[in-house]
């Protein structure tokens, strides 16, 4: 172990160079391992944990959160926690869904604005991260009131009666979704436009083909790099969000997040907070991962 | 199957991009348009292709007008400067493109790009991408996307400029053959005079969104037209000259010319090849002068001569020498009258 080596024009062992690369890694994973591998690890124990009487942890281990999880309650088989599971996918899946068909024109628009004045629409998507997001939410609460124009058409078209505001709802849900994550679908696929190499879609246009070949052929691979970060910044976040739902989804627009944030909160229920919480990780990891393999793909449409 | 394009204007802004250009090309001819980079070239192949609209003027192929058609909806196809090949897909797929976008049935496109990846050699690589090519082969699968279609008019805007000087040389006469034998019209797009010269039938030479001058080749390098084109194509002495009886008065003493003046005052050209040395002082156009410098150039001998700013072309064994005093002829058929 102690033979002399080359290692880029320096004479050294090999015993020296693993501590010098322990030393610069040390810092990365200490944190790590701190802020991520810890917790996690702590999540997946209490997990296994038992609620005491008074909310406290009590270390007796079981797989009773997890049966919980998968419907078996005190009163018989319930879906409800897979309807709550399979909402936050479905509400995350058709946030991002939206997201992506807003951006396209959105940054189309502004990648075709003469330069000095894209900034100033860059800008105008920013602007909503400056205010939190909790705030975000009541002023959608007062944008959706009863006395507004928006609950005022809905009302006039006879969607909801008179003096109702447009919350709680499904619909209220995703306005809050979409205006949240918008922006994190916009930036990224804006800068895979800024950069777009237009000879591919007079090319397109040269060969004959229609607006959806030109789409596909010239447009879409060129904004995949894009709307791949688009995606993983969105659908993650969107998949735990609790605060929209919550504001403008009401009691019976529970999403997972929601949940999540119950048992640590008013339930003090950790340990079952703590399984829904792993199955959302897990959720997510599984989500990622089918993302990032179809990214890998080279689609010859 | 000949495109006309007349009194076609573009501005973009403030800048006049085209200033009524008329075009006219003949069947199976292979036309150039050469100019230096902004002078409207591309912009006219680009209004010839449909990726671009003229704010006036008519462009009609095969007698039909198409100056408001689209793109995807004239038989013309234009190989690109970057070539713009599609990089998710495999070159067979990138040269079927088009075919596939007409929805030719599937023996037919297999049979056809085929046909069109042997023409440009390159039938082996159909399964490759775009980017294991290398530039040169980048530019023959552009060339048989563009082919495969049968275009009445293949358009070319600057094919050869991201290739290397050698490279370039064997594409070119490649080129040329490759037109040759399919007959077609090509209309390329160029800044190299060189390569305009070598590969074309007739060339436009064009400044500042207008056209100088065109004809043949041989004809545009010869007797060009004005002080521009005499200087843009090839190297050009341009003297000074007033009109005399039977040729013309000029620093160096009264010479014939080849071509009517229709000035007092004006200019002559001659390129530096038509500067032919003597021995002693030739019948006609003679004048002595010394040799300032001489470059030695491999397959020739540039000397400058003085007084005044003539250059001359030598052969290397005639041994001209720094400080010689010779006598020069200054070729009464390539001592051209400009225009202005």
């Amino acid at each position: 172990m102690n033979s002399h080596l080359v290692w880029y024009g320096e004479l050294t062992t090999l015993r020296r160079l693993l501590r010098r690369g322990l030393y610069f890694a040390a810092p990365g994973m200490i944190w790590i391992l701190l802020f991520l591998a810890l917790p996690s690890l702590l999540l997946i124990v209490v997990s296994f944990t038992t609620r005491g009487a008074y909310g406290q942890i009590e270390w007796t281990f079981t797989l009773e959160n997890f049966k919980r999880l998968c419907g078996f309650g005190l009163y018989g088989w319930s879906a409800d926690y897979f309807i709550i599971l399979f909402r936050s996918v479905h509400v995350a899946f058709w946030t991002t869904l939206i997201c992506i068909l807003l951006s396209y024109p959105l940054c189309f628009y502004i990648a075709n604005k003469p330069e000095r004045s894209r900034y100033f629409w860059l800008t105008l998507i920013i602007i909503p991260f400056w205010t939190n997001l909790v705030i975000r939410a009541y002023a959608w609460l007062l944008v959706l009131a009863p006395q507004l124009p928006l609950a005022r058409i809905a009302n006039a078209l006879g969607l909801i009666p008179e003096g109702t505001p447009l919350y709680p709802s499904s619909f209220a849900v995703y306005l809050g979704m979409v205006a949240t994550f918008l922006p994190f679908v916009a930036l990224p696929l804006y800068s895979s436009v800024e950069k777009l190499d237009w000879a591919l879609v007079e090319a397109a246009n040269d060969l004959y083909a229609g607006k959806i070949r030109v789409f596909l052929h010239a447009i879409w691979p060129q904004t995949v790099p894009g709307i791949s970060v688009g995606i993983t910044l969105t659908f993650i976040p969107a998949m735990g969000m609790f605060v929209v739902p919550d504001f403008l989804g009401g009691a019976k627009y529970m999403l997972v997040g929601n949940l999540i944030q119950q048992q640590f909160g008013t339930s003090r229920d950790w340990p079952f907070g703590a399984a829904v919480s792993l199955a959302l990780m897990v959720l997510t990891l599984v989500a990622l991962q089918l993302q990032r393999k179809r990214g890998k793909k080279v689609e010859p449409i | 199957m000949s495109l006309e394009a007349y009194a076609i204007y573009k501005t973009y802004g403030e800048v006049q991009a085209l200033h009524n250009v008329d075009l006219v090309t003949k069947r199976g001819e292979f036309f150039t348009l050469l100019g230096p980079s902004g002078c409207g070239k591309t912009t006219l192949l680009r209004i010839i292709a449909g990726l671009e609209l003229p704010d006036s003027g008519t462009v009609m192929l095969s007698g039909q007008k198409i100056t408001t058609l689209p793109a995807n909806e004239r038989n013309v196809n234009t190989v690109f400067q970057s070539y713009a090949l599609f990089p998710h897909l495999s070159l067979f797929e990138n040269v079927a493109f088009g075919l596939r976008s007409r929805r030719f049935p599937k023996s037919e496109v297999e049979a056809k790009v085929k046909t069109a990846l042997t023409m440009v050699h390159m039938e082996k690589l159909g399964d490759r991408f775009p980017h294991q090519l290398s530039g040169g082969q980048k530019q023959r699968v552009a060339l048989a996307r563009a082919l495969v279609n049968e275009p009445e008019v293949l358009l070319l805007d600057e094919p050869m400029s991201a290739l290397d000087a050698k490279l370039r040389q064997s594409v070119q006469a490649e080129l040329r053959q490759l037109q040759q034998s399919l007959g077609k019209t090509f209309i390329l797009v160029t800044h190299d005079q060189e390569e305009a010269l070598t590969v074309s039938d007739r060339i436009a030479v064009m400044r500042r969104g207008r056209i100088e001058q065109y004809g043949p080749a041989r004809e545009i390098y010869e007797k060009p037209k004005n002080r521009y084109v005499a200087d843009f194509l090839g190297k050009a002495n341009i003297i000074k000259a007033r009109r005399a009886d039977g040729g013309a008065l000029t620093d160096f003493g009264f010479m014939r010319t080849n071509g009517k003046m229709e000035w007092e005052e004006g200019y002559l050209a001659i390129r530096p090849e038509n500067v032919v040395f003597h021995t002693q002082k030739p019948a006609v156009n003679g004048v002595e002068l010394t040799a300032a410098e001489v470059f030695y150039r491999g397959d020739h001998v540039e000397v400058w001569l003085e007084p005044g700013t003539l250059r001359m072309r030598a052969a290397p064994r005639r041994g001209i020498a720094k400080g010689d005093q010779i006598w020069v002829e200054l070729l009464a058929s390539g001592l051209v009258v400009l225009d202005e």
